[in-house]
């Protein structure tokens, strides 16, 4: 007899909160793609944003520019973040504490911070770098050109980096040393291992982190905006913020970013579709069992100094080159690019102001709290999705897989805009225009990565070692306490750590929910950028990435507690 | 009546009218200290935006007002909408384009003004729902160090002229060229938009960037916004600006909204905004002024300028000609 699947109080619990989190942003966006104004509450119906997107060819134009971009930072981040989080997770590779902040300390920079660094340094007219080199090597013109679709991928490349070493590492961290020696012993060469062992192995993390910077590749605005377009290289994401600022008309037009959105969801829903299929038989993914894991480093030998240097070298094009501009440009007046006439110049006048501004002390506090807060919170949600989704043989689990993975196509103009009608409606939840309805935006936005992080690593975990917990009388709640929550502290934490740095930097939601008294740091950054004093912008990202260098120390000492299995 | 007599009756007259027009004022202050604050919808950062308040609780220091700043036009008006649409008020005071302002009017969401009553001169208000309170009023900058002063094109003409290829940059926006097309005619706008993509530009998303782009040499010229190319002026990089021979402009419109909280408030600000003492305050704090006045440095610089502007009612046509000129001015990429 087939027994019934049925619903438990966890999935009923996850459920609604998806729901609320997650479905109604979702129902507003298609409704507004239906609405001939694109605000929901507006009257009629149509299919006018439909025809006027997907009618338009030079749409088409901006997909290709996308699809190169997209894919072209996915495929760089993967296989970068790939090599670095099996170097510091796999191997010998000394000085590991430092590399991992070294690695997750670019989260911080606000990509349009890296993008301003990077045209300094690699301007063709009069880029530091471009310079230096026409000096080195008599050149007329200087070779490097950071405004081009090649850079635009290489800059977003080192911008998501940290996402994929996050998502992998923990995969890399709890995979059996035993296949990699085996595979030695048998005399394997490294293509082979990474076919056999390494590709099928992680395809459950590469995929969840493939699928993300796919997504992120199509929405992501601050790089293309920067590099791009002063070269007419415009992406989808340039429409998208074209039609939410500057669209003629009087309003945003958000029918059209709706039906874009629209897309991106129909894509996504594949994604997730394909996502589910693979990871189906979850236990051939399964590397941690109650048979006494034990992870072992492999030893690098005399490649030691290559794999040094190639930390060194993601750390010096990450951090060291672009956050050095961005000490340069806080310590002068006005923007200008390194150069001996500038010396004289300098001065500590942007970050004195920034102290003996009380607005900025308040956004600082507003950012700190609400940062741990909403990372506090949704990486909770996360461990209770993937266990659900994993464990848990209730009904309901695709759905909340799916739900949990969705915001991500949602554009960050649409989750405000649709958290700003529906906190209007229920006044009686009084978070409009407070920094809450920020934490709860937050939640909804990283849902979608903290989700399939910890998905990644729950799916490696065997269900034995929770089984055996229950055998001897632990209930679920322990289970999870003692078991599952110690095996994926490091990548919870690293999950935690990555929505901090993320909420710390983001704009888009935080200047549209703007209310009296909820300006963050991000917001305060963009105020003196948009306000023609991008030294002043300068001082608070190097300071940005001062704080958030204490918080990845923090970090990292907590990864460094390896995963201790329960004693046989 | 003769010619003494009448000039005396028009005197007392105008009196009347002013003492009248100051008890009215009177009235709206002693009104506006009793209700909430005024909430005041605008785009400056917080920091130029606490100068003007500043500047305004000294001279009325029982008026409370709250600024929040919605970053353009566009997510102001979407803002005003949603928020009347869900709880039937929004700010009260809401400072934006014409074309936002358009848009509002048109859904009924802004208050009729009587704005003699409020001391506000006829030519600032082009209806009972708006005045101007400034204007971002376009300006040619170059590098010192790149280009010499003798050089500098000083009219349009010499703007699209081939040899500032690769050297100029302008907003992403093609919005210059849409307001030239008021006074020059469409095709004519069109055909030098046309010779100002074949001269290549850099775009930018906003024209704060893009004088940050010419002061540090990264380009030899700009087409930007007045206020936009102060900072990087007053902060002592190699720029310069003067105004062409033709200078398109966006006047900022300021408006009530219809349900406000402190109506008498919304009045006094405006009504203050529009003053020498609160023109020149804004200007200050924001670089951007109010062209109406005589007595504002942006006045000043654009003075015996043609000047270029569609007028509000015009709105949606200038819309449509956006569109268009915003999607030649992209393709400036295939130009390359």
């Amino acid at each position: 007899m087939i027994q019934r699947q049925r619903f438990t109080p966890l999935n009923i619990g996850l459920l609604l909160l998806l729901f609320y989190l997650v479905a109604i942003p979702l129902a507003l966006l298609l409704v507004a793609s239906f609405k001939p104004s694109g605000l929901p509450l507006d009257p009629g119906w149509g299919l006018v944003h439909f025809r006027d997107v997907y009618g338009d060819p030079g749409f088409y134009g901006l997909v290709g520019n996308t699809l190169v971009f997209a894919l072209g930072c996915t495929v760089g981040a993967l296989t970068v973040g790939g090599v670095l989080a099996w170097l510091v997770e796999r191997t010998d590779l000394p000085y590991k504490g430092a590399a991992r902040v070294a690695i997750a300390l670019p989260m911080v920079l606000p990509p349009f911070l890296l993008a301003m660094g990077w045209a300094l340094l690699a301007s063709p007219r009069n880029g530091s770098l471009n310079e230096l080199l026409k000096n080195l090597f008599g050149l007329d013109t200087g070779p490097l050109n950071i405004y081009s679709l090649g850079g635009m991928v290489f800059v977003e490349t080192l911008a998501l980096v940290p996402s994929v070493y996050l998502i992998l590492s923990s995969a890399f961290r709890n995979m059996d040393p035993a296949l990699e020696e085996a595979a030695m012993t048998s005399g394997a060469r490294w293509p082979q291992m990474i076919r056999r062992i390494f590709l099928p192995m992680l395809a459950p993390a590469l995929l969840a982190a493939g699928a993300y910077l796919l997504i992120v590749g199509f929405l992501v605005f601050d790089v293309p905006g920067t590099l791009g377009m002063p070269v007419g290289l415009f992406v989808v994401s340039s429409r998208i913020v074209y039609l939410a600022t500057d669209q003629s008309g009087g309003t945003a037009a958000y029918g059209q970013i709706a039906a874009i959105g629209v897309t991106f969801l129909i894509l996504l829903l594949g994604l997730a579709w394909g996502y589910r299929k693979l990871t189906a038989q979850a236990s051939r993914f399964v590397t941690i069992t109650g048979k006494g894991f034990r992870p072992r480093e492999l030893r690098l030998g005399a490649i030691t100094p290559v794999a040094i240097a190639l930390v060194l070298l993601y750390f010096l094009l990450a951090v060291i080159a672009p956050l050095g501009l961005l000490l340069w440009t806080s310590l002068t007046p006005y923007l200008a690019p390194m150069s001996w006439d500038m010396l004289p110049k300098l001065t500590l006048d942007n970050h004195i102001a920034l102290f003996s501004n009380r607005r900025l002390g308040a956004a600082s506090w507003t950012s700190i709290w609400v940062a741990a807060l909403s990372a506090t919170i949704v990486t909770a949600i996360s461990l209770l999705v993937a266990w659900s989704v994993l464990r848990s043989k209730g009904r309901g689990r695709m759905l909340i897989d799916t739900l949990s993975f969705m915001p991500l196509a949602i554009p960050g103009t649409m989750i405000g805009m649709a958290l700003i009608y529906v906190y209007l409606t229920l006044s009686f939840i009084p978070v409009y225009g407070t920094a809450w309805i920020l934490v709860i935006a937050y939640v909804t936005v990283y849902l979608s990565f903290t989700s399939r992080a910890a998905n990644a690593t729950l799916i490696q975990l065997h269900p034995e070692l929770e089984e055996a917990a229950r055998t001897s009388g632990g209930t679920p709640a322990y289970t999870i306490r003692r078991i599952v929550l110690p095996l994926m502290m490091p990548a919870l934490a690293g999950a935690w750590i990555w929505v901090v740095a993320h909420v710390m930097r983001e704009l888009s939601t935080a200047l549209l929910l703007q209310g009296d008294d909820n300006t963050t740091v991000a917001v305060q950054l963009f105020s003196y950028w948009s306000g023609g004093q991008p030294n002043k912008a300068a001082a608070v990202g190097v300071w940005l990435v001062l704080a958030m260098t204490v918080v990845t120390v923090a970090w990292q000492w907590l990864s460094a507690r390896r995963p201790q299995a329960p004693a046989q | 009546m003769n010619m003494p007599i009448r000039l005396a009756t028009t005197l007392l007259a105008c009196a009347a009218a002013t003492a009248s027009h100051a008890q009215s004022l009177t009235e709206l202050i002693s009104t506006a200290e009793k209700n909430p604050a005024v909430t005041w919808y605008e785009s400056s950062p917080s920091e130029q935006a606490d100068k003007v308040l500043a500047a305004f609780t000294a001279k009325y220091p029982n008026i409370k007002i709250r600024h929040t700043r919605l970053v353009g036009g566009n997510a102001l008006a979407v803002r005003s909408v949603q928020e009347i649409q869900a709880r039937g008020y929004t700010g009260d005071v809401l400072t934006g384009g014409a074309d936002h302002m358009w848009q509002l009017k048109g859904r009924g969401y802004l208050e009729a003004v009587d704005w003699d009553a409020i001391k506000v001169p006829k030519a600032m208000a082009p209806n009972p729902y708006m005045t101007s309170t400034a204007a971002s009023v376009y300006v040619l900058s170059w590098n010192t160090k790149n280009v010499k002063d003798s050089e500098v094109p000083t009219t349009w003409e010499q703007v699209l002229d081939p040899k500032w290829t690769g050297r100029i940059g302008s907003w992403v926006r093609a919005a210059a060229f849409a307001q030239l097309a008021a006074t020059q005619g469409e095709e004519k706008a069109s055909k030098m938009l046309d010779r100002f993509v074949a001269i290549k530009p850099m775009l930018f998303k906003s024209t704060f960037p893009l004088a940050q782009a010419v002061g540090a040499g990264e380009i030899d010229l700009g087409i930007g916004f007045y206020h936009s190319t102060l900072p990087p002026l007053n902060a002592g990089a190699p720029i310069k600006m003067h105004a062409l021979d033709l200078v398109p402009m966006h006047i900022i419109y300021s408006a009530i909204s219809k349900d406000a909280r402190n109506i008498a408030g919304a009045k006094v600000l405006l009504s203050w905004l529009s003053s020498e003492e609160g023109a020149l305050a804004y200007e200050n704090a924001t670089g951007r002024g109010n062209p109406m006045l005589a007595t504002t440095k942006t006045a000043q610089f654009i003075k015996g300028k043609t000047l270029s502007e569609w007028p509000p009612e015009k709105s949606g046509e200038l819309g449509e000609l956006n569109e268009r000129y915003n999607k030649k001015l992209e393709t400036v990429g295939a130009a390359k």
